[in-house]
């Protein structure tokens, strides 16, 4: 069973009040902002990045992003992380996906659309309970864009 | 507040000259953002290490730091050592876009000796510098 999921880090985590909110940049939401750890498990295979930075929204970026590619027939594509060389690499076959890491033993099977629809859960998720935690972010234009241009 | 820019701005003065050219006979302007501005990526070799890129690349790459899944920098790493590194490999390391749509550039360099570890603790020579469209160095790390 594949799961596509994230573990806010606890604390602050990025979080700013009302004045430090409205100053915010794209380069802020994608580097410094929710960061956590990437949950990318089936079965027995563990491919997560449990590294307690891991910039969620830009995974949400770059993996709608792979995804998009993948699905205009694109065979292959590599998820880099921003603050190491680790990477996680996409390869389709027909409509089946296989994951793999630089960073982890193993690969995961599962079909394009099944890693589609867990990534479109993960970025719902986590767009709530980023808005739940500050909810100044609803009304935020470059937060706002970001998702936009995601999806 | 600290900076320690690195003085190689070598921007592309004749590139930008035809990328106006191009503006007047279009017509349009080419501000970030327009579709014909997306086609265009200009070098620019300017890197800042301010306070804020000093504390993120601290907390994740300083050898005493326990982020996992990081490259660490090796023992005995100074600011003024890093403003080192910077330096060099923006003056001298492969530029190219940031990856997957993030904002600014990424340089590489190797300094073909160790100066740090990579995420699985193997020794590592080159360097990662990620740097904002303001110039700011956002993080940079021994891979």
């Amino acid at each position: 069973m594949l799961k596509v999921s994230y573990q806010l880090a606890p604390g602050r985590n990025g979080l700013a009040d009302e004045e430090e909110l409205a100053g915010l940049t794209d380069v802020d939401f994608r580097f410094r902002f929710a960061l956590g750890d990437l949950i990318l498990e089936s079965g027995p295979v563990d491919l997560s990045a449990r590294w307690g930075w891991v910039p969620l929204i830009d995974f949400v970026i770059g993996a709608r992003g792979i995804v998009g590619l993948l699905e205009q027939h694109q065979i292959h594509a590599e998820f880099e992380f921003t603050e190491s060389e680790a990477t996680l690499s996409f390869t389709r076959q027909g409509v089946d996906l296989f994951l793999r890491a630089s960073y982890a033993e193993g690969e995961i099977k599962c079909s394009l659309p099944a890693f589609a629809e867990q990534l479109q859960a993960f970025e719902h998720g986590l767009r709530h309970d980023l808005v739940e935690r500050q909810p100044g972010l609803a009304h935020h234009a470059v937060f706002n864009q970001l998702w936009q241009a995601s999806g | 507040m600290p900076a320690f820019s690195c003085d190689q701005r070598r921007f592309r003065a004749g590139f930008c000259f035809w990328l106006c050219c191009l503006a007047g006979l279009t017509g349009q302007a080419l501000l970030p953002g327009t579709a014909l501005a997306r086609g265009f990526w200009v070098e620019d070799r300017t890197a800042i290490l301010t306070e804020r890129s000093i504390r993120h690349i601290e907390e994740r790459h300083w050898p005493t730091s326990d982020a996992p899944g990081a490259g660490k920098f090796a023992e005995g790493i100074t600011v003024d050592v890093l403003s080192a590194l910077v330096n060099e490999a923006v003056t001298n390391g492969t530029v190219k876009p940031n990856t997957h749509g993030r904002p600014g550039q990424t340089f590489e360099y190797d300094f073909h000796r160790p100066i740090g570890v990579n995420i699985q603790g193997l020794p590592a020579s080159r360097l990662r510098v990620v740097v904002a469209p303001n110039h700011t160095v956002i993080t940079a790390f021994p891979f």
